[in-house]
C-alpha cells in the first residue's frame, strides 16, 4: 500500500489542469496534469481521456520511489499522445 | 465461543450436498450498472461537505448485529448540514464494510435505511433465531439434503430479508433521508484465504450478475462460522464473452493481454515483477501484488476455479478493514478515496470501527495440563476471527494523516470500556444468533453511547455544522449494574 507523490505532465507541455486517471479507473479523477498527487508505487498507467472515454494521452510507468517523498519532490511522469484507433 | 460449539454440535449432524448459488452469467461489463458506488451515488448524491464517512462492522452473531445497530442509531440521531438542509449523518455514509454478525445489520440498513432499524430489532435481534433454526431442521428433514449454510440462509431469506436481492438494494436508493450507503459484505475465499467482497467489481471477475443474488446468500456467507456452517458455494463463470467484449468498449478499464482479458488495474498490480528492468518491484508494494495475484485466480484461466467457496469474512479480515484500506490507498478502485483527497473532493474523514469481539471465559491459565481437543480446535477456529488487527488500524491512521482534517477515528469496542467488570460483562456475551432481550438492549445502548461520547465524533460533527446529542444513557449509566466491586 505504499504511496508516492507524482507529477504528470504532457510531452507537449500543454493540458495543465486536465483530469488524470490511473489504471483504467474512469470514475474518480486521480489528479490533474501539472499538479502533484499521490498514487501507489509499482506499475501504473496514467491517462487523460476525451468525452467519449477514449484515451488521448497516456504513459505506463513504474513508480519505484520509496514512500514518504514530499509533494514538493514528486516523481515526474510524462504522458505521450495516443494515436486515434483506426476506424472500423 | 461456547455457543459456536452448540451450533456446531447440532449442525454437524446434518448431511450436505452441493447446491451452488445462484447467479446467471453477466451479459456485459458496465461501470454504470450493477451494485457499485458510482451507480448508487448517481441516484442519490451525498450532500455533506467534502467528507468521507466509512463504517466497519465486525464480531460474531447477534452481539455484533446489536452493537452495530446501536452505532447506526447514533448517526441517525445526529443532524448535520447537508447542502441547504439538515440531514441525519446516517444518510451521508459512503461505505459500510462488514464481516460476520455485523453483516446482518449492514445489509438490513442498506435495504431499509435508518427508518428500518426498529424493524431489525423486532425481526431479528430480539428473535430466538437458534431455536427456530433447530426446529426448522427437525420438522423439515428435507433440509438434511442441503449444505448446512442453507439452514441459516433460508432463515435469513424468509424471516429477515424477505427474498430481496442486490437489485432491490439498488432500487432502494433515494435522495435525501432515503440515501443509502454502499454496503459491502465480506466473506473469506477458502482457496486463497483472502477477502471476497460482495460488489459488482468483484463479480465482474467471476462474470456473474450480483443484482440477482439474494441478500441472504451474501449475509450467510459473510457469517458462515467455520465447521458449524458449511461454506457458501458460488459458481465462477469466467472466462466469458462479456470480459472479452469489455476490452473493446471504452470506459470499462479492461484490456486484452496475451493471456486474455483483464482489468488494467489488475494487470498493473501484477506487472511490476517483470516491468522495465526493475528487479522485484512487488517487494515495495506487497499488498498490491498480493491483491492482484488473488484477483487473477478468479479469471479462471486454468479452469481450476469453477466454484468459489466462501466462509465467515472474519477469518480473512476480522475488522472488515481490508476494503476501506484499499479504497483509501488505491487510485484504481472505485470509489477511490485517495483520488478524492488528491483532487480536493474530500478533506475530512470519519472512520467508525464497530467491533463486538467477544472473550469467552476459560481456565487455560489455571491448569498445568494442555487444553483438550475441542478447546484446541475451537480456539484455532476462533482466534483469527476474534483477534483484532490493531496493526492494520494503525496503518490506516498513519496513511490518512496528511490529507484529512479532521481525521476522526471512532472505536466502538468492548476493550475501551473503562470499568473491568462492565468490560467483562460485554466481552462474556455469547457468540450466538439468540441473546437474552436485556443483553440486546444493553448492546444497542452501548453502541450508541460509545459513538455519541467520542471526542473524535464530536469533532467531525462540529466540522459538518452539526451537534451531537447527549448520550442517554451514557456508557457509565449502562455499566452501573456490572461495575467491578473494589477489592
Amino acid at each position: 500500500m505504499a504511496l508516492c507523490w507524482v507529477k504528470v505532465v504532457r510531452s507537449d507541455g500543454g493540458g495543465i489542469g486536465t483530469p488524470v486517471y490511473v489504471d483504467g479507473n474512469y470514475i474518480d479523477i486521480a489528479g490533474a496534469v501539472g499538479t502533484p498527487f499521490r498514487t501507489e508505487t509499482g506499475l501504473n498507467t496514467f491517462e487523460t481521456i476525451d468525452a467519449g472515454f477514449i484515451v488521448t494521452w497516456q504513459k505506463t510507468s513504474v513508480i519505484i520511489t520509496s514512500p514518504g517523498n514530499a509533494g514538493s519532490n514528486p516523481v515526474l511522469v510524462t504522458l505521450n499522445p495516443v494515436p486515434p484507433a483506426p476506424s472500423a | 465461543m461456547k455457543t459456536g460449539w452448540s451450533l456446531a454440535a447440532v449442525l454437524l449432524l446434518l448431511a450436505a450436498c452441493a447446491s451452488p448459488v445462484r447467479t446467471s452469467e453477466l451479459p456485459r461489463i458496465d461501470q454504470n450498472a450493477g451494485y457499485r458506488y458510482a451507480v448508487l451515488e448517481q441516484k442519490a448524491p451525498k450532500t455533506i461537505d467534502k467528507t468521507v464517512v466509512i463504517l466497519t462492522f465486525s464480531g460474531g452473531g447477534t452481539r455484533a448485529a446489536a452493537l452495530a445497530d446501536g452505532a447506526l442509531r447514533a448517526l441517525a440521531e445526529t443532524p448535520v448540514k447537508a447542502g441547504d438542509a439538515r440531514l441525519p449523518l446516517a444518510s451521508q455514509i459512503d461505505l459500510v464494510s462488514s464481516v460476520s454478525g455485523g453483516s446482518v445489520t449492514a445489509a438490513y440498513f442498506a435495504l431499509g435505511g435508518t427508518d428500518g432499524l426498529g424493524d431489525l430489532e423486532t425481526q431479528f435481534l430480539h428473535s430466538d433465531v437458534m431455536s427456530t433454526l433447530v426446529w426448522r431442521t427437525l420438522l423439515d428433514p428435507a433440509q438434511l439434503a442441503y449444505p448446512r449454510i442453507d439452514i441459516l440462509e433460508g432463515y435469513l431469506d424468509e424471516k429477515v430479508f424477505h427474498g430481496k436481492t442486490y437489485a432491490d438494494l439498488i432500487a432502494a436508493e433515494q435522495p435525501g433521508r432515503g440515501r443509502r450507503p454502499f454496503v459491502v459484505l465480506n466473506a473469506a475465499d477458502m482457496a486463497s484465504g483472502s477477502v471476497f467482497s460482495f460488489n459488482q467489481d468483484q463479480f465482474d471477475l467471476i462474470c456473474a450478475d450480483l443484482a440477482e443474488l439474494k441478500i441472504a446468500d451474501a449475509v450467510a456467507a459473510s457469517a458462515a462460522f467455520p465447521v458449524a456452517l458449511s461454506a457458501l458455494t458460488i459458481r465462477n463463470r469466467a472466462p466469458c464473452p462479456a470480459q472479452r467484449q469489455a476490452t473493446t468498449t471504452p470506459g470499462t478499464g479492461w484490456i486484452m493481454t496475451e493471456n486474455g482479458p483483464v482489468p488494467r488495474r489488475l494487470a498493473n498490480d501484477l506487472g511490476a515483477d517483470t516491468a522495465q528492468g526493475v528487479g522485484y518491484p512487488a517487494a515495495q508494494n506487497l499488498a498490491r501484488f498480493r491483491r492482484g495475484t488473488v484477483a487473477l485466480t478468479y479469471l479462471n484461466r486454468e479452469g481450476t476455479k469453477t466454484y468459489v467457496q466462501l466462509l465467515d469474512g472474519g477469518i480473512a479480515d476480522n475488522l472488515g478493514l481490508t476494503l476501506p484500506l484499499t479504497l483509501l490507498t488505491s487510485p484504481s478502485e472505485s470509489p477511490s478515496f485517495l483520488n478524492w483527497a488528491n483532487t480536493g473532493k474530500a478533506d475530512k474523514l470519519l472512520l467508525l470501527v464497530v467491533n463486538a469481539r467477544g472473550q469467552a471465559a476459560n481456565d487455560f491459565g489455571q491448569s498445568a495440563r494442555p487444553p483438550g481437543i475441542f478447546d484446541t480446535l475451537l480456539t484455532t477456529i476462533g482466534t483469527p476471527i476474534d483477534s483484532t488487527s490493531y496493526q492494520l488500524l494503525g496503518k490506516i491512521d498513519q496513511l490518512v494523516d496528511g490529507p484529512f482534517n479532521p481525521k476522526s477515528l471512532v472505536m466502538v469496542d468492548f476493550d475501551f470500556i473503562a470499568d473491568p467488570g462492565c468490560r467483562a460483562h460485554f466481552q462474556g456475551m455469547a457468540t450466538s444468533w439468540t441473546l437474552p432481550g436485556a443483553e440486546v438492549d444493553e448492546l444497542i445502548a452501548l453502541g450508541k453511547a460509545m459513538v455519541l461520547q467520542s471526542p473524535d465524533y464530536k469533532a467531525i460533527v462540529t466540522a459538518l455544522g452539526g451537534r451531537v446529542p447527549e448520550a442517554n444513557p451514557s456508557v457509565e449509566q449502562i455499566c452501573a449494574p456490572f461495575k467491578a466491586k473494589p477489592s
